[in-house]
């Protein structure tokens, strides 16, 4: 169901980093709202700011003008402690690269993720879900690309968290896993009510949102709502 | 100049990886510094020692005799394989100081000229004596510390008690001598400040004519020709001298000044291997792992530069060149920090020993070896760590990475235990699993550095435990007063009067030789009173024993070289040097050990019974009350019978004050263990870290705070750490143990005992490197751009 408030809100942000002794501008003065529950895809070459947002959006970095919103109050002037404990309570992240612990078996992974939150999912149950039921005791080097990527899904959405952010969540996959993934990404969202944000330059993505923007050059250039999202299942690329 | 990119690759890559560099740098830094230090040392020990015994002419055997007619001189050198014989006088005397105490001087006597004598006169200051000085002046020339620690120089007139009669000499010249390199008196003396025990040198008319023995010797030297049986020629010149009361007979290497300087060059020997090898070894292994790791790390790297047209060859190259480059920096390092720690060492040894030539210099031999040992070091590991790069291929290196393999432990199957642990423990153990080598390698460094830790820490607890059992429960005394010749025990009522003695105990030392079972041992017999309170005897097992009934408590050294155990009866034969030489047998009641030196202990009427003698002493062991031991002292400066008067007082004083040689060296051994310790941490954590950035960023962006991550990442160190610590304790303890065995002589039993104190000091050090392990991951959380990290492909 998705709110009718916006939960998240960005006004006027920018965003420059020093690469080296070149300054860049990898936001500018974008605005935007993002309301609870909606399943938001973002899209743009590579370069045109989306993972920024993301970042901002994730609390892994702040911005450099203007300010960021989480249910009304301003992430601006927190705290690295206060950063960590919004990652921690509302935040889950899928990653192009799963970045799963190489040490730590599936099961262990998605353990991880349970042991932050206060009102965890059940790990066992997660992996269920993501059809990792069978792999639970592998570790990663045991597991392809689609595997670890599944659990990587299950250790963010075992934190029960209220925003799902995913970078490229297909990049390093096959088209056919790739859409096993969004599969799942919809069906998180659906399930749980968890608002998802997913960040791909892969223009087919775009259908399965309920509402898609489009990046360039630092900036929302285009916005677009779908009142009936193609299911990922059909999406082709 | 063009430089080829691999070079200023090779120079970038040492940049940007400085603080493992610079560690690596290190360890191989102090180990050659060690290597070169000791190395040169005793280089240049081994050879002014040498050049001074040929150019002094050492004697090869040393025999003493009551007193001998010079004309014996002549069957000595008709012995087969005598190449040289000389014959001269050699005896205690009492020297009068201003403040009215006394010193002891071995007056040694030397013919004119002095060319064809065996161990010559090296005169350093000042003239040789006369044979014939003007207006009948007695002549004498004085040891270097000797003179120096009294005021003495070459003009000076001193006052020598000699047969009875108190005498003026005037001081020529300042001279070493080869058997006064370590100016000791004997063996348990080594505590004795170096004012109180000095060489004069006077010609030998002047000492037949001082000490009445006029056309006689009482010592005889000689040189053999190489390739003979020493033993042979020892037992022919002995039964030569047996007339004339041998007393004694040695080889050089045990001539006392001797033994002690081959026991230092022995330690030394020891020192200069093992140090050097632990710290190269390490180093060694250290530079391997790091290399791995960088090989590993730069994968896409290594595959984009095969793809580029570079071989195997180069590639390897430009990594051993990295280990290459650490061991030749480090080497450097240490050659030049070793030169300087030589020079510092030698400065001490100069203090202590008389060798005319030792002085410090440059060693190319030392260095050269120390550098090639470095090198080769380096090419080896830079060749372990670089096979890798054979098995890397292009096309594969630019795919994304596999996730590091990881097994189940044997552990996991004891599901009791493990299910209990946390997830950070299994990941920290799994980890280590992994990264078997790399563990091992932390583990043996922080065991090593926490072992040499204990070990240079150990010797001054063990010299704690040495004074503290020489002073408070061997000697209970505060002076000990010997006569120059035997004396009735009435005469010890003397002494009894002075102002401030509250307790005199008579003593009788005796030399005798022992036989049992055809063996034979010179030792000293201490008579002592039964139920006598000044005198600590302590058993084999390092018990407080009383003195037996009858028999005598042997020194446990001269027991062992006999073969003798208690109950068994020996050959006794006197020593005495007065009177006819007696012989008895005597009974061995139980064993005594010395903490220094040796004594047998027995019953001085016992004693003076194997002499067919009654109340006889040659000595007293004298408490007094507090703060009058010096002026008891100075009393007896008139009582001119009395040779020596030893002061625990001025003994304890000296040695405080010259322990700074001990501090010098434990300060450095524990810089030393210090510096290893934190270099290996410091790798550990930086090659942990660069592993497991990736992890680490991804931990803290699903919500771990830093001080969470940072124990993630301390745990994997730290079970190395603390196991490292456990074991390097004992381990420590053997090592001092090791130590301890290497250097003890038969003149000092060095004992390994290691205080609690100790092992808490190097626990602390444990502790301290986990706390830097810890400090180290924080500040590279710090600087951790997590978000950078985690979408960066490796």
């Amino acid at each position: 169901m998705v709110e009718n408030q916006a939960l998240w809100r960005l006004e006027n942000v920018t965003k420059t980093y020093m690469m080296g002794q070149v300054q860049v501008t990898a936001l500018r003065e974008t605005s935007m709202e993002i309301h609870g529950g909606e399943l938001l895809v973002i899209l743009g070459p590579s370069g045109s700011g989306k993972t920024t947002l993301l970042n901002l959006l994730g609390g892994m970095d702040k911005p450099t003008g203007g300010r960021v919103f989480f249910d009304g109050e301003s992430l601006e002037g927190a705290n690295e402690k206060r950063l960590t404990a919004y990652r921690r309570d509302v935040v889950g992240f899928v990653f192009q690269f799963f970045n799963l612990i190489p040490d730590l078996t599936a099961v262990e992974n998605v353990a991880l993720g349970a042991h932050l939150s206060r009102n965890p999912l059940s790990p066992p149950a997660v992996l269920e879900e993501v059809g990792m039921a069978d792999r639970m005791n592998h570790f990663p080097s045991q597991m392809s690309g689609g595997e670890q990527q599944r659990v990587s899904i299950a250790r963010a959405v075992v934190k029960n968290p209220r925003l799902l952010l995913c970078d490229e969540p297909t990049g390093s996959l096959d088209c056919s896993t790739g859409r096993v993934i969004l599969e799942l990404l919809e069906k998180v969202n659906r399930t749980y009510g968890t608002t998802v944000v997913i960040v791909s330059h892969n223009a087919a993505i775009g259908g399965m949102g309920m509402r898609v923007a489009t990046m360039s050059s630092g900036r929302i250039v285009n916005w677009v709502a779908h009142p009936a999202p193609v299911p990922p299942g059909e999406i082709e690329w | 100049m063009v430089k080829s990119p691999l070079f200023l690759k090779l120079a970038r890559t040492i940049k940007s990886t400085l603080g493992p560099f610079l560690a690596i740098v290190a360890v191989v830094a102090v180990g050659l510094a060690v290597f070169v230090a000791m190395t040169a040392v005793s280089d240049n020990l081994v050879r002014s020692r040498e050049a001074f015994y040929r150019e002094t002419d050492f004697a090869d055997l040393f025999f003493h005799v009551v007193r001998a007619p010079e004309a014996i001189l002549e069957r000595v050198s008709a012995v087969n394989g005598v190449i040289r014989a000389t014959g001269r006088i050699q005896k205690d005397v009492s020297l009068f100081r201003e403040d009215g105490t006394r010193a002891t001087l071995r007056l040694t006597s030397f013919q004119v000229p002095m060319e064809k004598e065996l161990n010559r006169l090296r005169v350093q200051k000042g003239r040789l004596f006369e044979k014939n000085p003007e207006g009948g002046v007695l002549e004498i020339l004085l040891s270097p510390q000797f003179a120096e620690t009294n005021g003495l120089r070459p003009g000076s007139t001193v006052s020598v008690a000699a047969e009875g009669k108190e005498k003026p000499m005037e001081v020529v010249g300042i001279a070493a001598s080869p058997e006064f390199v370590y100016v000791i008196k004997d063996a348990a003396s080594v505590f004795e400040e170096p004012s109180s025990f000095g060489a004069a040198m006077i010609s030998q008319e002047q000492a037949q004519q001082v000490l009445d023995m006029a056309g006689s010797i009482n010592q005889v030297l000689v040189s053999l020709a190489p390739g003979i049986d020493e033993s042979r020629a020892r037992e022919e010149i002995r039964s030569i001298l047996e007339p004339y009361g041998n007393l004694a007979d040695y080889p050089q290497k045990d001539q006392v000044s001797e033994a002690i300087l081959r026991g230092e060059l022995e330690q030394l020997k020891v020192s200069s291997t093992y140090l050097p090898a632990f710290f190269l070894g390490l180093a060694a292994l250290m530079q391997a792992v790091f290399l791995g790791r960088l090989v590993k790390a730069a994968r896409t790297q290594i595959g984009l530069m095969k793809a580029l047209g570079f071989d195997n060859g180069r590639l390897m190259l430009l990594y051993g060149g990295y280990s290459l480059a650490s061991s030749a920096t480090g080497a450097l390092a240490g050659i030049l920090a070793g030169y300087g720690l030589a020079g510092l060492f030698i400065q001490l040894y100069a203090a202590y020993f008389n060798l005319p030539r030792l002085t410090a210099g440059f060693n190319f031999r030392a260095a050269g070896m120390g550098l090639a040992l470095s090198l080769s070091l380096g090419v080896a590991s830079g060749l372990m760590a670089t096979r890798q790069v054979l098995s890397i291929h292009p096309a594969e290196s630019m795919r994304p990475p596999i996730p590091a393999r990881t097994r189940p432990l044997l552990l996991e199957r004891w599901g009791l235990l493990w299910n209990r642990l946390d997830l950070s423990w299994r990941m920290s153990l799994r980890s280590m699993s992994r990264n078997r080598f790399r563990s091992a390698v932390t583990f043996l460094g922080i065991l090593v550095s926490i072992g040499m830790l204990v070990v240079s820490l150990f010797t001054r607890d063990s010299m704690d435990s040495l004074f503290d059992r020489h002073f408070n429960l061997e000697l209970r005394y505060d002076l000990l007063a010997r006569f120059s010749s035997p004396v009735r025990e009435m005469e010890l009522m003397n002494l009894e009067r002075l102002d401030g003695v509250t307790l005199v105990e008579p003593l009788f030392e005796l030399p005798v030789r022992l036989y049992y079972r055809g063996r034979r041992e010179d030792v000293l017999f201490v008579g002592i009173l039964p139920g006598q309170s000044l005198f600590g005897m302590i058993d084999a097992n390092d018990r407080p024993r009383g003195l037996p009934a009858s028999g005598v408590l042997l020194d446990w050294n001269a027991a062992r070289k006999l073969g003798a155990a208690p109950g068994d009866t020996l050959e006794v034969e006197t020593l005495l040097g007065k009177g006819p030489s007696r012989r008895a047998s005597i009974v061995v009641a139980g064993l005594s050990r010395k903490s220094v030196g040796s004594a047998s202990y027995l019953d001085i009427g016992e004693l003076n019974a194997l002499l067919r003698e009654s109340n006889l002493v040659t000595g007293a062991a004298i408490r007094v009350e507090p703060g009058k031991a010096e002026g008891v002292e100075k009393e007896t400066a008139d009582m001119i019978n009395i040779s020596s008067v030893l002061s625990r007082e001025r003994e304890e004083r000296y040695l405080d004050e010259n322990l700074a040689y001990l501090y010098v060296s434990i300060g450095i051994l524990v810089f030393f263990s210090i510096l290893l310790g934190l270099a290996i941490v410091f790798n550990a954590s930086a090659l942990t870290f660069s592993e497991r950035r990736r992890e680490l960023a991804s931990l803290r962006v699903i919500g771990f705070s830093r001080e969470e991550v940072a124990l993630f990442l301390l745990k994997e160190n730290l079970l190395l750490l603390l196991a490292g610590t456990l074991v390097g304790l004992p381990f420590g303890r053997l090592l001092s143990e090791g130590y301890a065995r290497a250097v003890s002589t038969d003149l000092f039993t060095f004992v390994a005992v290691v205080f609690p104190r100790t092992y808490l000091l190097a626990s602390i050090g444990g502790a301290i490197f986990v706390a830097l392990a810890f400090i180290l991951g924080l500040r590279g959380l710090d600087r951790l751009d997590f978000a950078e990290t985690i979408k960066a492909r490796d």
